[in-house]
């Protein structure tokens, strides 16, 4: 049961594990103070990002533009990126601007990605090689009249994906989820509620419940934190 | 969605594609292909995601001075968050974009071919033979092709490889009979004439023009290399 539901709601329930270790974010100075710089209405500290999912931070960059949360997101992915465009490309210049052109679509489209079709690791690595697709075509002066988002879609909406085909499995997990909702703290169940059921931006959910934005966040932070550990005691 | 479909590309193909291997052509029809076939896509999720789980287990690298990824994020954050669409609007339907045969106004182009079906010019080859090219790449020759009711190619092989991808209707040839979905592969060792009794629009990717094997086409053959279908419509 709890591999269905690591498989099917990632941003609630996978636990960081997928996410770079973190001695090795500490070494990335120069994401951590852009990020900091860069983050303006929110965020005494630079690290309050840091034990953030990664779909969260898609969520973020989604639905307010946050610059630390997208900070956070390159800092966690940009090595990873050069690596694969290093693998495919074995050309370190163009591995760079694969970094570039891939985080640059994770900042334009993060609005398009959708979790119930998978992953952020899933999407952004399927981006990844889109974008290195790509940039082969035009290193080899190929015509890109055909996208390669659009041979790869990006788990946005197509026809008949099989994740939402079987509801059965959609709807056993969501009554899990509802369950192991309950047991959180009522003001945590509330921000949750307002954020992925009623589907609310952070601002409006703040708005509505006439709470502050960063206690908005964090108690979306520590409610995510609490449904992960639950769902993973349950083993 | 289309359960009867009954050819389907090779394994190792659909893993290519999953690699992002196959030249931009071929990555196209397999696209049209999946959309259509829940086997093959469901195939394809299993190779990505084993692509995926070698991503996830790749050993951290070092930071590294010359990876001086500096500034980048402030360049990004710049940006505006909406996507500036510079290619062509896509098109999902044929008539739309200036095919008048009614065979095709109930037919939703898969949308890996949307893209190329924006910049058609379609020509009649031969009685109830049309066929468009669509620019896609400079290794492959992809084209949507249409047979009307009752009509049939020459009689033809091929120098390298062709895939087609029978969009909607039906045709045969010496080997079989083709429908929805089907995705056929020919090369050298095949000999056919694709005839079609109801009609049938398919797109096909091939790596090298075909060769006509009978009667006046043989004689065309040199110039056929570089216009074959464009001579025999002459």
């Amino acid at each position: 049961m709890e591999l269905l539901l690591k498989a099917n709601l990632p941003g609630l329930l996978s636990a960081p594990e997928r996410v770079f270790p973190r001695s090795a974010r500490r070494g990335n100075e120069s994401a951590v103070e852009s990020g900091k710089s860069g983050n303006r209405d929110m965020a005494p500290s630079s690290n309050r990002w840091e034990s953030v999912s990664n779909e969260e931070l898609l969520g973020a960059v989604s639905h307010s533009g946050d610059t630390a949360a997208f900070a956070q997101l390159f800092e966690r992915y940009s090595t990873r990126i050069f690596q694969t465009g290093m693998k495919l490309t074995r050309n370190e210049q163009l591995s760079r601007d694969l970094v570039q052109e891939t985080m640059i679509t994770v900042w334009r489209k993060a609005s398009l990605f959708d979790l119930d079709r998978g992953s952020a690791d899933n999407w952004i690595f399927t981006m990844a090689r889109n974008r290195c697709f790509d940039l082969l075509r035009k290193a080899k002066r190929q015509p890109i009249c055909v996208s390669a988002d659009d041979i790869w879609p990006l788990g946005e909406a197509t026809e008949g994906s099989p994740e939402l085909d079987d509801s059965a499995e959609q709807s056993a997990l969501m009554s899990r989820i509802e369950q192991l909702l309950e047991r959180l703290p009522a003001a945590q169940q509330a921000v949750i509620n307002q954020v992925y059921v009623l589907d609310f931006t952070h601002e409006e959910a703040a708005r509505r419940l006439g709470i502050p934005l960063g206690t908005l966040k964090s108690r979306l932070r520590l409610g995510l934190d609490k449904l992960r550990y639950l769902a993973g005691a349950e083993k | 969605m289309n359960e009867s479909i009954a050819h389907h590309p090779a394994e190792d193909m659909l893993e290519s594609f999953a690699r992002r291997e196959l030249s931009t052509g071929a990555s196209v029809i397999v696209s049209a292909h999946l959309e259509m076939c829940n086997r093959c896509r469901a195939r394809v999720a299993e190779f990505e995601s084993r692509e995926m789980r070698e991503w996830n287990a790749e050993p951290e690298p070092p930071p590294a001075e010359t990876r001086d990824f500096d500034g980048m994020i402030e360049r990004i954050v710049s940006l505006p968050r909406q996507d500036a669409e510079t290619v062509a609007t896509p098109v999902d339907d044929l008539q739309a974009a200036g095919f008048q045969e009614s065979f095709v106004k109930d037919l939703r182009l898969p949308r890996a071919l949307r893209q190329a079906a924006a910049r058609l010019r379609w020509t009649c080859l031969t009685e109830g033979i049309h066929q468009a090219i669509a620019p896609i790449d400079r290794e492959t020759r992809c084209e949507f092709i249409y047979m009307a009711a009752g009509a049939s190619t020459p009689v033809h092989t091929h120098y390298g490889r062709e895939y087609t991808l029978i969009l909607q209707g039906r045709f045969h040839d010496e080997l079989g009979s083709y429908g929805n979905g089907d995705f056929l592969f020919r090369d050298a060792s095949h000999e056919h004439q694709p005839a079609s009794e109801n009609g049938c629009l398919s797109f096909a990717v091939l790596d090298r023009p075909l060769r006509f094997t009978r009667g006046l086409p043989r004689l065309m053959n040199p110039i056929n290399r570089l216009r074959f279908r464009g001579v025999l419509a002459r």
